[in-house]
């Protein structure tokens, strides 16, 4: 009964996860795209001797929306990767998410940490819009 | 030093164009003579680590940045100027920053329905899936400004608000 328990609670811990990861990507706000153009205007309405005049329509210089550099890389699973000895292969999975407002090319390698014998590299890298 | 240069270029041209267009608004009776900047704040650190904020002309801004619109108004007429009016929509990608807007002598209201109707800012409401709630600047679709004197020949006025970039 104990057991049947641990499990459920495995169960559950692992729905948890699966959960975090999906909605993680729609989290992130981004701001407007890069190179929008801003506008505004204000218009003035107004009478002389009681008569209404025409609108005055005031634009304000335009601008533009800069681009803003912003990303977050996390783990994908909440569990370290178990290797044996000799093992080739394994698979440790991360995502990388564009918080900015640009689409953007990032190149990824792998840095060993000291203290251990593993040699990583990075294998595959999947695409996608910024947010 | 670059960009400093070529904003005192445009300064100089500004000014040129309106020394120019004023005396052809002087001539007719009661005219208005408005214009319209953006600006944005720039904090700047020196090496003894005291910070300055100056405002700059607008060029590029990042979401999350201020920007500051001013308008200014002037009776270049012979008449006085009555029911003075200024309304400015929010533009969509643009957050109106709350307590910013300011007007010497002017009425300030805003509206929450794309101009339809405008309101003090304590009186306006919005719902939501909350319920009935006071609507704040994310809210506002438009500002106006109602001057309440009228605006004698040769008097001025000056509108502001301070919006951040979605």
């Amino acid at each position: 009964m104990t057991s049947l328990h641990k499990q459920y609670g495995r169960l559950l811990k692992l729905f948890a996860v699966a959960g975090l990861v999906a909605f993680s990507p729609q989290v992130f706000a981004v701001g407007t795209d890069a190179g929008t153009p801003i506008n505004n205007s204000a218009f003035v309405d107004y009478q002389v001797n009681g008569q209404p005049q025409s609108q005055i329509q005031a634009d304000a210089p335009q601008f533009l929306v800069d681009r803003i550099v912003n990303f977050t890389i996390a783990p994908q699973d909440a569990l370290n990767t178990d290797v044996a000895p000799n093992e080739q292969d394994a698979v440790t999975l991360f995502t990388l998410t564009n918080t900015g407002n640009s689409t953007l090319d990032f190149s990824l390698s792998a840095v060993n940490l000291t203290g251990d014998t593993v040699n990583g590299t990075v294998d595959n890298a999947a695409a996608d819009e910024p947010g | 030093m670059k960009s400093e240069e070529r904003t005192s270029i445009k300064t100089a041209l500004i000014a040129g164009l309106l020394a120019f267009a004023a005396p052809a608004f002087a001539q007719q009776s009661g005219t208005l003579d408005v214009s319209t900047t953006v600006q944005k704040e720039v904090v700047e650190t020196n090496e003894s680590g005291e910070t300055t904020t100056r405002l700059v002309d607008a060029e590029t801004v990042i979401p999350g940045e201020r920007v500051i619109y001013t308008t200014t108004f002037r009776n270049v007429g012979s008449d006085p100027a009555t029911n003075v009016v200024i309304t400015n929509p929010i533009s969509e990608n643009l957050d109106y920053v709350d307590g910013s807007a300011f007007g010497p002598g002017m009425r300030l209201e805003f509206s929450v329905d794309d101009g339809a109707t405008f309101a003090d800012a304590d009186s306006l409401t919005v719902e939501d899936d909350a319920g009935m709630r006071r609507a704040n600047g994310t809210d506002y679709t438009h500002i106006r400004w109602t001057l309440t004197n009228a605006l004698a020949p040769g008097a001025q006025g000056v509108v502001r608000f301070t919006a951040v970039l979605k």
